[in-house]
């Protein structure tokens, strides 16, 4: 489980690209791409700076307000884990 | 002056040897006691160049079958590979004939790095080819067979090589297959009746399709890229549409159906992303398939369109 006061920023060695609104991630290491969902977009916007997954639970509470923090706390978390795995993310403590 | 001559031993087995060979490179194939999983591994194939060959023990081959018991089996000697890993023994002809099409596929994207391979159906519609990027169970295979029925040349029903010099579409020249059952009430009685003049190879899962020249673009077949249609197949039955989606939509489903390890990711992309700038991009909801070809034609073939009135 990811540790909710770790930074997480994008690995600069990622490359980025935005058409339409979706946005894709290009990975030459590993030869990948990734197509991003909607709620993965507004979380890789927010990686642009070191942010806690605490700052971006919160930021994603307020825009939805209906949605329990709880849930929304195991869904970026979940998915944090699966950008560090796949190298898009850089973590520190 | 014996040891200086090349010496090649012609081995007596039950063995025959296939040699499956495109654009000067080839791939060798055994068949070990299966006279006729050996004629139908050639059926498939349109436009590759194939010869039999001598078995000699000077050179091994990319795939071997063999028959064991009830069931086929086959191995990748070079990387350890066999039926049990991948997909299980294929219990019929058709589904040896199946693994045989994958590897195959595989194969020719390890071998022709400077193309990258796509789970898509193709079919020239008018003067370019229409993708269609395969999402699951949309019917892709068996839209691609109705529009062959209708005269349009089929370039792939499951992968289609990409040829980044001027965005075109490779065909790899292999037949369709489609999965069987056919979806209930779906498909006309025309369309039925092409499918059982056409069937060649099958079981109870599948059935692959004979096409006939014009059909069916040989390997090595291209052309430009002028559409690309995701599919969405309904279970309720409802008139075709077919509506336009953002270039961003139509790259995103172009990605998650690229397959190509050859050729770095920021490449691919740049490739792709030509690909839908220079083509239309759109989203078709259908239930039966006969609609959703008129409107296909309608929208893409000048022929239909001058008649219809309706056009891109």
């Amino acid at each position: 489980m990811s540790d909710t006061n770790a930074g997480y920023w994008r690995n600069p060695e990622i490359l980025h690209r935005e058409l339409d609104g979706e946005i894709f991630l290009i990975d030459d290491t590993l030869g990948k791409i990734h197509a991003l969902d909607p709620m993965a977009c507004g979380i890789w916007r927010l990686l642009e700076q070191p942010i806690t997954i605490h700052d971006i639970v919160a930021i994603f509470s307020a825009a939805f307000p209906n949605r329990k923090p709880k849930d929304l706390r195991r869904q970026i978390s979940r998915f944090l884990d699966g950008m560090q795995q796949n190298n898009l993310v850089m973590c520190a403590t | 002056m014996l040891q200086h001559a090349v010496k090649i031993e012609t081995v007596q087995t039950d063995t025959r040897r296939l040699k499956i060979g495109w654009n000067g490179v080839h791939w060798i194939v055994d068949v070990v006691g299966c006279e006729g999983l050996f004629a139908d591994l050639q059926k498939i194939l349109r436009g590759w160049n194939i010869v039999e060959q001598p078995v000699t023990e000077t050179i091994e081959p990319a795939m071997v079958f063999s028959r064991v018991g009830d069931v086929y089996d086959w191995k990748l000697p070079a990387n350890d590979l066999t039926a049990e890993k991948l997909f299980g023994y294929p219990e019929s002809t058709a589904g040896a004939v199946r693994d045989f099409h994958f590897l195959l596929n595989g194969w020719f994207g390890d071998e022709f790095q400077q193309y990258f391979a796509l789970h898509c159906a193709a079919v020239m519609v008018g003067d370019g080819v229409v993708l269609f990027p395969g999402g699951h169970r949309a019917g892709k295979s068996l839209l691609t067979v109705a529009l062959a029925a209708s005269g349009h040349m089929v370039f792939g029903d499951d992968v289609v090589a990409i040829d980044p010099a001027g965005n075109k579409a490779l065909s790899l020249g292999m037949l369709p297959r489609i999965r069987l059952p056919l979806p209930p009430q779906a498909v006309g009685q025309d369309l039925r009746d092409f499918l059982d003049m056409h069937a060649i190879l099958g079981d109870v899962e599948q059935q692959y399709l004979d096409l006939e020249a014009g059909q069916l673009a040989h390997v090595g077949k291209s052309l430009p890229i002028k559409a690309i249609v995701q599919l969405k197949r309904s279970n309720k039955a409802g008139s075709a549409s077919l509506d336009d989606v953002t270039n961003g939509s139509a790259l995103r489903a172009l990605i998650c159906q690229n397959y190509s390890t050859g050729m770095p990711a920021s490449s691919v992309f740049d490739h792709l992303h030509r690909i839908v700038e220079g083509a239309s991009c759109h989203c078709m909801t259908y239930h039966k398939i006969d609609d959703a070809v008129s409107l296909l034609e309608a929208a893409f073939d000048r022929r239909v369109s001058d008649q219809t009135g309706v056009g891109q």
